[in-house]
């Protein structure tokens, strides 16, 4: 069990390349945490700086209030699961499973009953004596999981371990980390790529980009309330859509243009809008925020044209250009129906519009 | 009539084989053959003619001969001194090599240095090097007043002083290869040792040793069958000398050639070096092919 707090953490690269920008962050003990971003945003570099592969550059990392900086990895008791798995490729599984444990001289008995054990857990057992070659990649990544909870550390560090898993096999081993981390209430640092794996597995989303966080939250509040426009289009699949938009005031209304269409705000919002009056801002909208009829009063419509029904079974994405060949997602009911190339009307919740800030892209509240 | 387009190209590849297969047969295939075929004959170079067969009797002959038991033992201690010091030396080098990373360049170039140098040369150089009265050698002991050495004299002394000859000139063959070895062995373990706890000689032990064991012993057949051959140091150095200390088998076998002049007796020790070497290969070419 630990509590892992990451203090002004940089790591600069040979040169001058700053992969990690001073970044603070406290991760709770017991805690399943996701560090979620696309490629080269610093993620896997920062989990590898607590894991103590990585020297840091400046900063501090503490585990229970214990700087461990100059600390060897070995030192740290902290476990890792490779994306590539990094098996032992000479060792039989028992003995990639018990290595960790035979160099802490731990009882012969002790090792066998632990390593049974973890075996019997993640359904290994019978590979007990195979080679790593010898096994798929759903079982080599079993393995690797194994090898990390048999130490029993006081913290986990997933780098992106599901990456390399098909569809089918991701999904079950999503809900088995989940399952395991309820069950051992060990800290976990989960690193991925993959937003769907950050909503549904993570107690709280660390999302980053270009070496620094950008937004820490539950995946439900960073879902609700994006702080920029970067987090906006990055979570959900398909994202929030975006457009550039200019806002006019007209008597008592805002009225926000974008492609051709006119989106008129309620007053509530005048406050913090007043200082774009006359100017830029981006426009989002979440594509489960777009109905194809008016079902409340609180609606706005605008006119698209057809490009692509997607029928995924439960639900139908509706993929269509707006007047100035901008495109648009709608996620509808699975009962929506279109033809190529049709004009129709779509309608926006108002309440559910997104308004950020062209030049800083934050949200504006 | 005219030739498929498939023979026309199974003609133009022998075409294009033809000189080197020529180049073959004329440096090894006949020489191999001549050697064979001879090592049945009494074929002496006051005689030198396939007239009189003589079956097995070069054989036996060599078996029986006096000193070519203390040629097997000396080669076989000879080969196993420079194999296992050049391996040690030459793996230490590889590690400490591997992790350079600057100036990488210049330290292949030192270490590649020996390697390039004909070993003829490489004989005359130390032979000067190690000259007891002229040589740069004793000149240094001698500085740090210690008593010069008979190098190359003394017959207690002048097998070591082939064996560091030959290690000096070789080692760093074993080197590259180890280096190469070194280079190719995945990162990821290594991390994952780490993180379970292992200090470096734990990672040296636990998995380098194992994971480069297919190229350690790639590497210590290939230098064991140079070693087997080993021939040019000993004519440049000591002509087997002093006394017969580091008469080698395949100096032996120039021995009983040129200086006995009896080419069947010496075909027939070529023979045997030979088949050990071949088995050797065989092992080796086996080995290298197998799928672990």
């Amino acid at each position: 069990m630990a509590e892992i707090i990451l203090k002004n953490l940089t790591k600069i690269y040979s040169g001058d390349v700053l992969a990690v920008d001073d970044i603070n962050l406290k991760i709770n003990d017991g805690e399943f945490i996701v560090f979620l971003g696309p490629s080269g945003c610093g993620k896997s570099t920062t989990l590898r700086m607590i894991a103590g592969l990585e020297t840091i550059s400046e900063g501090e990392i503490l585990i229970d209030n214990k700087i461990v900086n100059d600390i060897d990895s070995a030192k740290r008791d902290l476990a890792i699961v490779f994306q590539n798995y990094a098996l032992y490729p000479h060792m039989s599984i028992m003995g990639n499973l018990s290595f960790g444990l035979k160099l802490r001289k731990l009882p012969l008995l002790e090792i066998e009953k632990r390593v049974l054990e973890t075996a019997d857990l993640l359904g290994i057992k019978h590979l007990l004596n195979r080679k790593p070659k010898e096994l798929s990649g759903g079982q080599q990544q079993r393995v690797a999981l194994g090898r990390a909870l048999v130490r029993e550390p006081i913290a986990f560090l997933f780098d992106e371990p599901l990456s390399n898993l098909d569809a089918k096999l991701r999904a079950l081993m999503r809900t088995e980390l989940i399952k395991l981390h309820r069950r051992l209430k060990t800290t976990t640092i989960h690193v991925t790529h993959d937003q769907v794996e950050a909503m549904t597995m993570g107690e709280r989303i660390c999302i980053m980009e270009q070496g620094k966080i950008i937004q820490v939250g539950t995946p439900i509040e960073i879902y609700k309330n994006p702080v920029n426009t970067f987090v906006a289009g990055f979570l959900a699949s398909p994202p929030m859509n975006l457009f550039d938009a200019s806002l006019t005031a007209a008597d008592s209304e805002i009225n926000i243009q974008f492609s051709g269409n006119v989106v008129t705000l309620p007053k509530k919002r005048f406050a913090s809008l007043m200082k774009y009056i006359d100017g830029e801002i981006v426009f989002g909208i979440r594509p489960e925020d777009i109905y194809p009829e008016e079902i409340t009063e609180n609606m706005a419509p605008f006119d698209v044209t057809v490009l692509a029904v997607e029928s995924l079974g439960p639900e139908t994405i509706l993929v269509s250009h707006l007047m100035d060949g901008q495109e648009i997602y709608a996620r509808l009911d699975r009962s929506f129906k279109a033809g190529y190339n049709t004009k129709i009307r779509l309608y926006v919740d108002i309440s559910k519009i997104k308004l950020f800030d062209s030049k800083t892209t934050l949200a504006i509240h | 009539m005219a030739l498929s387009i498939q023979q026309r190209d199974q003609r133009f590849g022998f075409l294009l084989t033809l000189p080197g297969l020529a180049t073959l047969f004329i440096i090894i295939i006949f020489p191999l053959v001549f050697t064979i075929i001879t090592s049945f004959y009494d074929y002496t170079l006051l005689n030198p003619n396939h007239d009189d067969f003589v079956g097995l009797e070069n054989y036996q002959e060599v078996l029986e001969e006096e000193y070519i038991g203390h040629s097997v033992i000396i080669t076989i201690q000879f080969v196993l001194a420079t194999v296992f010091i050049e391996f040690i030396i030459g793996f230490a080098l590889a590690l400490a090599l591997d992790k350079v990373q600057r100036f990488k360049s210049i330290y292949y170039l030192i270490l590649l240095a020996p390697l390039m140098i004909n070993p003829v040369v490489v004989g005359l150089m130390w032979r000067m090097i190690l000259h007891t009265e002229l040589g740069i050698m004793n000149y240094l002991l001698k500085l740090m007043s210690i008593n010069r050495v008979n190098w190359l004299g003394d017959s207690d002394i002048a097998f070591w002083t082939i064996v560091f000859v030959d290690i000096w000139h070789q080692v760093s063959f074993m080197t590259i290869l180890l280096l190469a070895g070194l280079a190719a062995l995945p990162r990821e373990p290594y991390e994952a040792a780490r993180m379970d706890g292992a200090s470096a000689l734990r990672c040296l032990i636990y998995i380098t040793l194992p994971l480069m064991r297919p190229v350690i012993i790639v590497a210590l057949l290939l230098r064991l069958i140079f070693a087997v051959k080993t021939f040019d140091i000993i004519y440049i150095m000591t002509k087997g000398g002093p006394g017969i200390a580091t008469d080698l088998v395949s100096y032996f076998i120039y021995r009983s050639a040129f200086f006995s002049l009896d080419i069947g007796r010496a075909s027939a020790l070529s023979v045997g070096l030979l088949v050990i070497v071949l088995l050797l290969t065989f092992y080796l070419y086996k080995y290298m092919r197998s799928p672990n």
